[in-house]
């Protein structure tokens, strides 16, 4: 009893934190936004841009400690560097896809009527579209800064995010709790502020984790195609690409940024775990 | 002072077929003030469509629907100014009718701040106090939803709707979903709380027990229509209807069972469709009593008493 009174004063953070994969994947993210810090500074072993004659396709050592390229680059600072990049361009994409589906899902799903159509059309005629092709084809008319590789790839995610927002608050809008809220004379902005949304975040957020995983691999695949990331410039997923044709030759250039990727995503997996977790009342262990 | 009901109508469109349900076929009811209309019917009578449309939830289709000589708020068109509703219903299931979100202090907390019932400093004690009136111990307000059981999770609807200070509360099942073992409990809560405030009650339920049991005065409900309507010692001990009879017999009362006479008499068949409505009376396939002109003429309530009225002109001749 007293349990209860205490945990109902203390924050979000605190049940956050009661979860295991919540714990684990914040250290995970902290570690790579982390290192992805230490790059933006220029705080690396070597310059990731520096090509070396003497040291080409090297195996880890003291010096170079994930190995080097075949251009002699230090695959460390170039992962790092790789990482920066690939976060930059996922989480400005990501936001761009939630800032834009979100509200549109959320309105169109508790507005209805000729507004639900106009969204649900809108996202229909997106997802059309096979989602690297829409990319691709938004990048080339844009250009292959970053921030158009952001903007191609929130184009492409905002009708997901339209979809993810507008199912629940479809179920929830028909709960008896919203129709008392009616009844007790609410408003509908009180209603959807106060009674719809908490209800619906849950699958929010765990679509804004996965998406960021998602976008780091839809980047990846633009720079693969020659309209992400350009060379000499890292990102992950362009060393990935690059290190196919390497990868029997030496194993250090693939493992390492793939191993990163793989980090970055289930660090965000867990992390929309844990966030869902401490916000559904039934699901916190207390 | 009364709760006035004209000929209301309710139907519904099916997008995808164009067929038209018929939820609701000419209800009018007049109810007292401090007195409990109980509305017993079977699944898919139209109880709980009258529900919503006596509660302002839903708009009838036509008809008119008047407490004290006003309008029911039509909260479906005027959602954007809050207006505090002398009606309020009680739904029958205590898990969805509670936001899984918000902690059940604030829930009746957010009545009384919306509507500005008390002044911010006395909004917590009217809180404890409204936990205390329907039986609930005051720290259980840091509690959520799902950490209740279903009894206190009703308690706390039954809250709720009393922090909007209402005339007329409209009890949907308000018990069907619960343990048998807390139902006596939530039937006499609301009894005592029908007292202290001088309440008036719609109690819904298609449990003619627990109906007798809170009621005045009965109207039995059949395919969108009312088919008697009386006080209840009328309804319970000389029912005329053919459908009330029915209903009567199938109560699980030790002098009906083992009596093969009775159970014979029990209903047989389906409620028709609403959307295709039997010509004449809605009851003519089922009725016991049924002459070929049922098949054609639509019957009207007719009055026995000044406390009695049926929709059968065969038992009423």
């Amino acid at each position: 009893m007293k349990k209860t009174k205490e945990n109902a004063t203390k924050g979000g953070f605190h049940y956050y934190f009661q979860s295991k994969s919540g714990v684990i994947g914040a250290v995970l993210l902290f570690l790579m936004v982390a290192g992805s810090i230490c790059a933006a500074f220029g705080w690396l072993p070597h310059n990731p841009l520096d090509q070396n004659v003497d040291h080409i396709l090297k195996g880890p050592s003291g010096k170079f400690w994930f190995g080097t390229d075949q251009f002699g680059r230090d695959i460390f600072s170039r992962t790092l560097d790789g990482m920066r990049r690939s976060l930059t361009v996922s989480i400005t994409s990501v936001s761009i896809a939630a800032l834009i589906g979100i509200p549109l899902g959320i309105l169109g799903g508790y507005l209805g009527r000729w507004f639900d159509v106009f969204v649900t059309r809108m996202s229909d005629a997106l997802f059309a579209f096979p989602a690297i092709l829409l990319a691709l084809a938004i990048v080339s008319s844009l250009g292959t800064a970053w921030y158009d590789t952001a903007i191609s790839i929130g184009i492409v995610y905002t009708p997901i995010f339209i979809r993810v927002a507008r199912g629940p608050v479809l179920a929830t809008k028909e709960a008896d709790y919203i129709k008392v809220s009616r009844i007790l004379g609410y408003s509908s902005p009180r209603i959807l502020i106060k009674h719809i949304l908490p209800n619906v975040t849950a699958p929010i957020v765990v679509q804004i984790a996965l998406s960021l995983s998602w976008a780091i691999l839809t980047e990846s695949g633009l720079s693969f195609l020659g309209l992400g990331t350009q060379p000499p410039d890292a990102s992950l997923g362009l060393m990935v690409s690059d290190a196919q044709s390497l990868a029997a030759l030496a194993w250090w250039t693939l493992v390492f940024p793939s191993l990163f990727i793989t980090i970055v995503v289930v660090g965000l997996n867990l992390v929309g775990d844990g966030l869902r977790d401490a916000w559904d009342p039934a699901r916190r262990s207390s | 002072m009364t709760l006035l009901i004209e000929n209301v109508e309710k139907q519904y469109k099916v997008r995808a077929s164009g067929l038209q349900i018929n939820a609701l076929n000419g209800i009018s009811i007049t109810l007292g003030k401090g007195s409990t209309l109980g509305i017993v019917g079977e699944s898919g009578c139209g109880k709980s469509t009258l529900a919503r449309v006596i509660s302002g939830l839903e708009k009838p289709t036509s008809g008119g629907i008047t407490w004290e000589g006003e309008g029911i708020v039509d909260k479906a068109k005027n959602h954007l100014r809050p207006k505090r509703s002398r009606v309020q219903l009680v739904f029958q299931d205590p898990y969805s009718s509670l936001n899984p979100r918000q902690q059940i202090g604030a829930a009746i907390a957010e009545v009384i701040t919306v509507h500005k019932l008390r002044p911010k400093n006395a909004v917590s004690a009217r809180v404890e106090e409204l936990l205390s009136i329907v039986g609930l111990a005051s720290d259980l307000q840091h509690r959520y939803p799902h950490q209740l059981s279903g009894g206190q999770r009703q308690r706390v609807s039954i809250a709720r709707a009393l922090a909007a200070e209402p005339d007329l509360l409209i009890l949907d099942e308000p018990v069907s979903a619960l343990d048998v073992s807390v139902r006596a409990e939530v039937m006499n809560l609301l009894i005592d709380l029908r007292e202290k405030f001088n309440l008036t009650y719609i109690f819904i339920s298609h449990d003619l027990g627990m109906i007798r049991y809170i009621s005045d005065v009965i109207a039995v409900m059949y395919l969108g229509k009312v088919v008697e309507f009386g006080d209840w010692e009328t309804i319970i001990e000389k029912p005329l209807h053919p459908y009330t009879r029915a209903l009567i017999n199938a109560m699980p009362d030790h002098s009906v069972i083992g009596n093969p006479e009775t159970l014979s008499k029990t209903l047989q068949g389906e409620v028709p469709d609403p959307a295709h409505m039997p010509s004449g009376c809605a009851f003519h396939a089922r009725c016991p009593i049924a002459v070929p002109a049922c098949t054609t003429n639509t019957p009207v309530l007719l009055e026995m008493s000044s406390s009695h009225f049926v929709a059968c002109p065969e038992v009423a001749r």
